[in-house]
């Protein structure tokens, strides 16, 4: 039997919770639940919709031009965002690790691009990439090769946009940093009494006590880049032949430039479901390379 | 006598509140490209609607263009659609398909009406006429031309080059950095210093080469789908050849990264473009104080000596409530007084029949500083515009649109030279006329 006590905390609980639960239900339940509804439907946002049952799905996995596209834009560039971006923010992470001159002033160097607008970065990354007077070919000429049109090439564009994310992951140099101080130290000492070098405590202990860090970010970073729209909306505009197509881009320009609104969300919905697939396999997978402590 | 007290009272009441009666509110969405000082200059000529109203009052939503579209889909799918607007082409139609845009058949008497080139039409229905005659031009710096001793492009349609003839002209006028041409031996295309021709590549642009050799993206009625045909794929492989071929043109990447048109005509960096009339006040006029000497020409033909016009429409909302009044602001907007800096400052080509009538009214808005010498303007532009001119599709096809992006989806590879424009045209071929024929007025 609860006790008045017991019962005025949890309306106060509740009391405390209804902004979140307000948030939760009328920002993402509600319109997913319209986006469900929206995707069996030829809605163009200029007439009333039909109901079309699982046709947009039907069409996408069959006829849709884009979609294919699409994807293998999306996983290109996420994967290499990810891959790259966890190698790169490992690294300056290990050297930010040791007792450099200046540590402090070189771990804020390394994190203000995660705080700077990315519109703002977008912007000056296409200045340095620009092929006449950019500094990228300006170098490229000082050792005489030709310029490269990085924005522009269907070699190019991509890994250019992934280069520009990657300098932006200092959160990223942050979260490794912090899993890093976190690595016990008697290990280490361990491998200096049984003799081994500085790889061996890389190779054997760091890394396994990372690799709960490692996949935190791994994650975090796989979802957030398949949702990349910034820089194709910024700089690329989906080219250069659809290069940076980027699947966020796409449910952007078929809803709201191109009025297909029922295709759109039928596209957001499936893209929904490939990232929680996704995200469920990374986990399962996980426990086959992961290391907590204790276990 | 106390009932004819009243009688009065009440007549001053009825006449007082009438003097002061609510104006009918309308809104008009207009766009800004880069500073928001062009919206100022837009809200000037509302400023001057209000003022020679007396019942009508409009506002202004000014919108960022790059944000233009989805601002305006948002506003339809929320049912709050602005009165009035100036629609981007490709969409227009799409929107009268679905029903949402005013019937304009009947606003201008015959004196008064938009030339019949400029009408957005659905199923016969006028919705809208452009707020500008815009024509596809070829522009030359006069210097190089007269340096490499090469004849200027032709200013009328009747002596308008073949494309052969604009081939050997562009590879004269192409010089790699140390001083070679195409014609010489040793040409380094890899260091091209001057290019000869900057033939545009924008997506709704380059088919007007098409339409020059007997093709083009479908018919003027918009019934049978072309760019598959052998005329267009020729086109579009001509201008491919430009840059792969011939080397006479930046290559997509270079051209991307090219300054204005003024600024790439004054250093020398393209010999000739080609571009719209609205380049003489938006660009050209910006380096005559710098030296620019420039001329303009019809463009090349293939088979027949045709231009491209277009122009975004002022259109009216079926939704208006208050509709009558929306038209009245649509027909004062169209009417040159109201935008005769635009037209005078080379911007904008008026859009009545009248300002064509004859050669002293035509010099009233075409003979001064900014626009090039009228003798070359009248048959270059004017007579062009009138004469030559055809429709770019968006003027009667729903949902152009989505047809140039799947058209253009992956014409780099075309003009990269990844791929002939044959095998790609007949790769998207399927798409596309599925495209056509979903969206095709029936």
């Amino acid at each position: 039997m609860k006790t008045r006590r017991t019962r005025g905390t949890t309306v106060t609980a509740y009391l405390f919770l209804t902004p979140a639960l307000l948030g939760l239900f009328f920002i993402t339940i509600f319109p997913m639940i319209g986006v469900i509804a929206i995707s069996l439907t030829n809605w163009t946002g200029l007439e009333k919709p039909l109901f079309t049952g699982l046709e947009n799905f039907k069409e996408i996995f069959t006829t849709d031009f884009y979609f294919a596209k699409s994807v293998a834009a999306t996983l290109y560039f996420a994967l290499g965002a990810v891959i790259s971006g966890i190698i790169y923010a490992f690294t300056v992470a290990l050297m930010l690790n040791q007792r450099v001159l200046g540590r402090g002033f070189w771990r804020s160097v390394f994190f203000i691009p995660y705080i700077v607008p990315s519109i703002g970065s977008c912007i000056v990354w296409s200045w340095m990439y620009e092929a006449n007077f950019g500094v990228f070919n300006y170098f490229l000429h000082l050792v005489g090769i030709n310029k490269i049109q990085w924005l522009q090439s269907s070699t190019y564009a991509v890994p250019s946009l992934i280069v520009m994310t990657v300098w932006g992951m200092g959160s990223m140099i942050v979260i490794f940093l912090a899993g890093l101080q976190n690595v016990p130290r008697a290990y280490l000492e361990a491998v200096d009494i049984d003799g081994g070098n500085a790889w061996h405590k890389f190779r054997h202990i760091t890394i396994p006590m990372m690799t709960p860090v490692i996949f935190y970010n791994f994650l975090m970073s796989m979802i957030t880049n398949l949702q990349v729209f910034v820089p194709a909306y910024a700089l690329t505009h989906g080219e250069p032949s659809g290069r940076s197509l980027f699947m966020v881009f796409l449910i952007y320009r078929e809803g709201f430039m191109q009025n297909n609104f029922g295709h759109a969300s039928a596209l957001s919905l499936i893209f929904f479901v490939f990232i929680a697939a996704l995200t469920a396999v990374i986990f399962a997978t996980s426990k086959k390379w992961m290391f907590y402590e204790g276990e | 006598m106390k009932k004819m007290k009243y009688v009065l009272a009440l007549a001053f009441v009825l006449i007082a509140a009438s003097a002061f009666a609510a104006k009918i509110e309308i809104t008009y969405m207009a766009w800004y490209n880069t500073t928001e000082s062009e919206a100022a200059d837009i809200q000037k000529t509302l400023d001057k609607f209000n003022a020679s109203q007396d019942n009508i009052h409009v506002t202004m939503i000014a919108v960022s263009r790059a944000d233009y579209e989805t601002k305006l889909n948002t506003m339809a799918a929320a049912k709050q659609l602005p009165d009035t607007c100036i629609m981007a082409e490709p969409m227009t139609i799409r929107y009268a398909a679905a029903g949402l845009l005013a019937d304009m058949s009947g606003v201008y008497k015959p004196d008064e009406a938009p030339l019949k080139s400029l009408a957005f039409t659905y199923k016969g229905k006028v919705v809208g006429y452009s707020c500008a005659d815009e024509v596809l031009l070829v522009y030359y710096n006069k210097k190089i031309f007269d340096d490499a001793k090469v004849a200027y492009p032709p200013a009328s349609a009747d002596k308008a080059w073949t494309w052969k003839e604009f081939v050997a002209a562009a590879k004269k006028l192409t010089k790699d950095q140390n001083g070679k041409t195409p014609n010489d031996a040793g040409f380094d295309a890899n260091n091209i210093v001057s290019y000869g021709v900057d033939f545009n590549r924008l997506s709704w642009m380059w088919p007007v080469l098409a339409v020059s050799n007997g093709g083009g993206v479908m018919s003027p009625d918009g019934q049978k789908l072309l760019i598959g045909t052998p005329e267009s794929i020729e086109a579009l492989q001509a201008i491919a050849d430009l840059y792969t071929k011939d080397h006479v043109a930046p290559s997509v990447g270079d051209k991307s990264n090219m300054p204005s048109l003024d600024v790439s005509l004054l250093t020398g960096k393209v010999a000739m473009a080609t571009s719209g009339q609205w380049e003489i006040g938006v660009s050209l006029k910006n380096s005559l104080k710098d030296g620019l000497v420039y001329g303009v020409g019809v463009l090349p033909k293939m088979k027949k000596a045709v231009t491209y016009n277009t122009g975004g429409p002022f259109v009216a909302f079926g939704s208006s409530k208050n509709l009558a009044a929306a038209k009245q602001f649509v027909k004062w907007m169209s009417d040159e007084s109201n935008g005769w800096d635009l037209i005078t400052g080379g911007i904008w080509m008026p859009v009545s029949a009248k300002y064509y009538a004859n050669e002293k009214i035509m010099r009233t808005w075409a003979d001064n500083d900014v626009h090039p010498p009228f003798a070359q303007y009248k048959t270059a532009v004017i007579d062009y515009a009138m004469h030559n001119a055809v429709q770019v599709p968006w003027y009667y096809f729903p949902s152009y649109d989505k047809l140039d992006t799947l058209i253009n989806s992956g014409i780099n590879d075309v003009w990269n030279g990844n791929v002939t424009a044959k095998d790609y045209i007949s790769g998207i071929l399927p798409q596309v006329q599925k495209l056509f024929d979903e969206n095709r007025p029936k």
